[in-house]
């Protein structure tokens, strides 16, 4: 489990922990003192990126958790689905040894 | 549709934070009436948002040492100290509010901002959650919608036990003092002065009663109250 953590914008703090198997991220865990909600959904959120390739952009991450976003109604204040993705991006590369 | 002001109550933070889940879904079920609460904890405790994971935020053995509480919050947002405090919650149909936190955030921040003006405590808003006198926080805010109802909830601090707080969070009472002030060191309004001021404040010339929690509001609130009090929830993270 590799966590990163990354201060928003907005002045709030977000952690990421992932872990990561074969190339793939197997599980991803948002926590931090941000807002979401339905708080419940930030699961979906976590999900859409299980399984996902390890090279995957900022980019491309951005997009699945807005994708995710949209389907499960969830709306945020503090964090960005753009800020999420970049600590993500830094856990996978922290991961996998940095560059 | 007529508002219910309930006046200062003492409540565990478990109690707390299960009676604003019970009125929250009582309200979203049309049993129940939008209310302006004021509470405060009873022991004091502290409390940390629904996406903070406890054991980054709280020093739990030194709180029990203390007889403190620690309670995850329904809504997200930061760590915060319950003691000599005034807090609010606002619930509400979310219809009668802005659908967005931060847009809810700026309107009732700003009337809270304008409420402490009348008891000579000049604060500001400052986006997204936070009122501060000069660059110190003067209370703390965290807002959630939950099933069709919005629950806003807050606090203005009247006097502050930096050491306390400093234990029970792992901090020092100086980076505290940096970041926290109170009522108590900025003006002679008393507490009743300043829940005054906020009732005034939220609900202004809307129409409102007086009144207290109903037996149905109580008896899901102490339901709701054991899971607040539980490992299970607290340590979800």
């Amino acid at each position: 489990m590799t966590t990163r953590k990354l201060a928003t914008k907005a002045g709030k703090t977000l952690q990421v922990a992932v872990s990561l198997a074969r190339g793939r991220v197997r599980s991803v865990s948002f926590s931090g003192d941000f807002y979401l909600y339905p708080e419940e959904s930030i699961r979906e959120l976590e999900k859409s990126l299980e399984g996902i390739r390890t090279g995957e952009t900022e980019y491309e991450i951005t997009t699945r958790l807005m994708i995710a976003a949209r389907k499960a109604g969830t709306d945020m204040a503090g964090v960005t689905p753009h800020e999420m993705a970049k600590a993500v991006k830094k856990a996978i590369d922290d991961a996998e040894g940095g560059f | 549709m007529k508002w219910r002001i309930i006046s200062r109550e003492l409540h565990t933070g478990p109690t707390n934070m299960g009676i604003d889940e019970a009125l929250a879904g009582m309200i979203a079920a049309e049993k129940s009436p939008p209310t302006l609460r004021f509470y405060a904890w009873n022991p004091p405790g502290v409390s940390i948002g629904y996406f903070q994971r406890l054991r980054d935020c709280v020093k739990t053995e030194k709180c029990n040492k203390m007889g403190m509480d620690y309670v995850r919050r329904m809504s997200g947002g930061g760590t915060t100290f319950h003691g000599a405090e005034l807090a609010y919650s606002i619930l509400a149909p979310g219809y009668m509010f802005p659908k967005y936190a931060e847009d809810a955030f700026m309107l009732l921040c700003r009337q809270a901002v304008t409420a402490l003006a009348s008891v000579k405590i000049n604060a500001e808003y400052m986006p997204i959650d936070q009122i501060v006198c000069g660059e110190k926080r003067i209370g703390w805010n965290a807002v959630t919608y939950r099933g069709g109802a919005i629950i806003f909830q807050g606090s203005i601090f009247h006097d502050l036990d930096y050491e306390s707080m400093a234990a029970a969070t792992g901090s020092t009472p100086a980076k505290i003092r940096e970041a926290l002030t109170c009522a108590k060191e900025l003006s002679s309004a008393t507490m009743n002065d300043i829940e005054a001021a906020l009732q005034n404040g939220f609900i202004g010339e809307k129409n409102a009663r007086n009144g207290t929690l109903t037996r149905d509001e109580l008896r899901k609130a102490e339901e709701l109250s054991e899971k607040y009090a539980g490992r299970e929830w607290n340590f979800l993270l």
